[in-house]
């Protein structure tokens, strides 16, 4: 098992008394380093820590902001038995995982690789391509309202200028609100992510490509087993905390529909916002909360688990 | 081994102060946080004010702040600007954290409820203890807005209606009676309504669609309609959806045809980011608040309009008359000086600058309303009879209690339904009445 000198990459440890500090000295060391990470450390407990503790147990009370009482699991057993609106946004929200997940996964890899050349004035284009992310969310919400507009959206304006003479109504329909959210998730390819994976892509020897090269492997083949392979723990860190974020999907919905029409795009997390910042249902939406945490847990433990048998670790490690 | 054994002891020590540290930093910051200062370095009280609005109807309160500051030495009134977007996020908030204004504007939607959360303070106290304070003064619609249990709660403020807002150059090129004039002849029924629209939905010389009305479905316009034929969204206890009922479906079924059957209104897709909207030119006809005149005065350059009171029901006069109101927070420290502030907002001078100079609003003191400066204008909206018009006529407020937004939330996923033409009207009503009475009954809580 690879110890702490392992991961720094320092040689191993000398005889004990030459080596470790112990003592005062150990006392000292300890002391400095808890005080460097303690503002951290008492950020996490207060701000994080606490109001999670403290919505827990909200969990189980009706709370509307005056009143608290004590109702035991009833907020987790109304939300799973007898609020269709709880299924229909865990539905609408897994749907919207499930597809702008991997469509941004692969416009991010594929955009990592397009620039991960050696051009003159690269920098430059990658630049240009996170700008995007950059913009404030609702900004941009704003932007791919008109964007889907019905009647005078770019988007449909170009569907009937290749013959579609009937182009959907976007927001405004039930069936096509959705991939229209999905479709405006992609505006995030350029960004974090992307420079991730060409972080990834740049950490990759070119004595690989150049072995395979000699060896005859074409383009396609030198991508499926060289490159997914060397990036398999970039691809999966960019898989959890992309299904983490997918789960949070909020302020689209918020900005774009308010959920509809009929609730084609209640997401959850905005229905988790209704009940506590409408309804007054603190104790409704902690409980909310606490699931669709358990949930992400789930998601995440799964991901790690199955990630052994693909992800691929230079030098083995996990 | 050794060292490890050795350095645990400090570890562990280091772990629990951080931990207490932890524990007690919050109790230590709410002791330390001071709530809003109520004197300011100058030795003024200091009253903070909350609202939200329009910015020529910010700015006009912001004049009046400053009038108010400028005559009483002893006070000073700051400003604080929301968004309506986020307002009552930001309100919620601050009441619930011990930092609310002193005093707020708020909508009939929010009142019962944050009092009910005793957020709000009973006013009784303060109209009985001053001289100057004269309720006669004030339409019984103003003064009612602001009851909870038969008690003041606040003070009614910024009176609105609910007018036809109408594009006269259209009207007059189609050579068509305008809605104020049938108004006053007794000819505006909702039939009218439609009649008319029918008359001035057309296609331009472009082959772009001009439409008779834009589509009123929002609830207030939707329950406008429902009682317009003689149904109305709760029984009179409110504890029980009237909205399947045959009036209530005929209303709804009304409102439906007037896309789908008769199609003087845009259909959703033409409504999306308001391209069809009043200000565009290409809407005849508007149901809206009178608190919209100042912005359309502003967007509107090319065409004249002006406003015409509601259309008339068979079973509902169409008076359609509401409130903001004034209200003191439960827990400010300087009431008396907020009630000072709230006085002179709701006082002739305040009334004047927002009534009848901005035409924002109805003043809701008698004497201003019915005064020849504010009902004779010299720029649009002309007929300013039709903002009194039916003034003390019986009103029905909607039924604004604490489940509200919840089962006006249900119930406009529902309106969805029929305004897509998804489903037969009568079997969205029936599914919606089911979930709205779940909502009243508590069981969904």
């Amino acid at each position: 098992m690879a110890g702490w000198r392992d991961v720094l990459g320092l040689p191993p440890a000398g005889p004990p008394g030459l080596d470790a500090p112990s003592g005062a000295l150990a006392r000292k060391i300890g002391l400095w380093g808890y005080l460097f990470i303690a503002p951290w450390i008492i950020g996490f407990l207060v701000f994080t820590a606490g109001p999670m503790l403290v919505s827990l147990a909200l969990s189980f009370t009706t709370y509307n902001l005056a009143e608290v009482r004590y109702e035991g699991l009833h907020n987790y057993s109304f939300l799973t038995l007898k609020d269709p609106l709880f299924w229909k946004s865990l539905k609408n929200t897994a749907v919207y995982v499930a597809v702008s997940v991997p469509l941004g996964l692969t416009g991010s890899l594929l955009l990592a690789m397009l620039l991960n050349v050696r051009l003159r004035g690269i920098s430059i284009l990658r630049t240009i391509y996170y700008l995007p992310s950059l913009t404030p969310a609702v900004a941009s919400a704003l932007l791919w309202m008109w964007v889907f507009h019905p009647d005078i959206g770019i988007l449909n304006y170009s569907l009937k200028a290749i013959g579609i003479d009937n182009p959907p109504g976007w927001l405004q329909s039930p069936t096509w609100a959705m991939p229209a959210m999905i479709i405006m998730s992609l505006w995030g390819i350029g960004g974090a992510r992307m420079i991730i994976f060409l972080a990834g892509l740049q950490g990759i020897s070119d004595h690989y490509y150049e072995a395979a090269k000699i060896d005859g492997a074409n383009a396609w083949q030198r991508f499926v087993h060289i490159t997914i392979p060397l990036i398999t723990p970039v691809i999966l860190f960019n898989l959890v905390l992309g299904v983490i974020g997918a789960f949070q999907v909020f302020t689209s919905a918020y900005v774009m529909t308010e959920g509809g029409p009929d609730n084609a795009t209640l997401f959850y997390a905005l229905y988790l916002y209704k009940n506590a910042f409408q309804f007054f249902k603190m104790g409704r939406a902690s409980a909310m909360a606490w699931i669709l945490f358990v949930i992400l847990l789930v998601f995440t433990y799964i991901q790690f688990r199955h990630s052994r048998r693909w992800v691929h670790y230079e030098g083995g490690g996990e | 081994m050794g060292t490890r054994g050795r350095s645990k002891g400090p570890s562990m020590k280091i772990w629990k102060a951080l931990v207490i540290l932890a524990l007690v930093a919050p109790l230590a910051y709410r002791l330390s946080w001071r709530n809003p200062r109520k004197v300011d370095s100058s030795g003024k009280t200091i009253v903070r004010y909350m609202a939200w609005g329009y910015p020529s109807q910010l700015n006009t309160e912001q004049k009046l702040i400053d009038a108010f500051n400028a005559a009483n030495p002893d006070l000073q009134v700051t400003f604080i600007m929301a968004p309506m977007f986020s307002y009552y996020d930001k309100v919620q908030l601050m009441l619930a954290t011990g930092t609310g204004p002193d005093v707020l504007r708020t909508n009939p939607e929010h009142f019962k409820r944050y009092i009910r959360l005793g957020y709000f303070r009973d006013l009784e106290p303060f109209m009985a203890a001053d001289p100057g304070y004269h309720a006669e003064d004030f339409f019984k619609i103003s003064r009612d807005a602001a009851l909870y249990n038969g008690r003041h709660h606040g003070i009614g403020i910024l009176l609105t209606k609910t007018l036809i807002y109408y594009n006269k150059t259209l009207f007059d090129e189609a050579g068509i009676e305008d809605p104020w004039q049938r108004y006053r002849k007794g000819q505006w029924t909702w039939d009218d309504y439609l009649e008319v629209a029918k008359l001035l939905t057309k296609t331009d010389e472009s082959g772009r669609p001009i439409f008779g009305m834009s589509f009123p479905g929002n609830v207030y316009q939707a329950g406008t309609l429902i009682r317009a034929h003689g149904g109305d969204y709760l029984s009179p206890d409110g504890k029980k959806c009237l909205v399947n009922t045959p009036e209530a479906v005929d209303g709804v079924q009304w409102l439906k045809d007037l896309r789908w059957k008769w199609h003087v209104a845009p259909t959703p897709s033409q409504m999306a980011l308001s391209v069809f909207s009043f200000e565009s030119g290409r809407i005849a006809m508007e149901l809206d608040s009178s608190g919209e005149s100042p912005r359309l005065r502003d967007a509107i350059k090319d065409f004249r309009w002006d406003v015409a009171p509601c259309p008339r029901g068979d079973y509902d006069n169409g008076a359609g008359y509401g409130s903001h109101i004034l209200v003191m927070n439960t827990g400010t420290k300087v009431p008396d000086a907020a009630w000072r502030f709230m006085r002179f907002m709701n006082g002739p001078e305040a009334e004047t600058l927002l009534g009848v100079k901005l035409r924002r609003c109805i003043p809701s003191r008698r004497a201003l309303a019915f005064s020849k400066e504010y009902l004779s204008a010299d720029q649009s909206p002309f007929n300013m009879g039709a903002f009194v018009a039916d003034i003390d006529a019986p009103q029905r407020e909607f039924p604004y209690d604490e489940r509200w937004l919840e089962w006006t939330d249900e119930l406009t996923s529902h309106l969805d339904q029929v305004w897509l033409d998804l489903k037969p009207t009568k079997q969205v009503l029936d599914e919606a009445a089911v979930r709205v009475d779940m909502i009243l009954n508590g069981e969904t809580d």
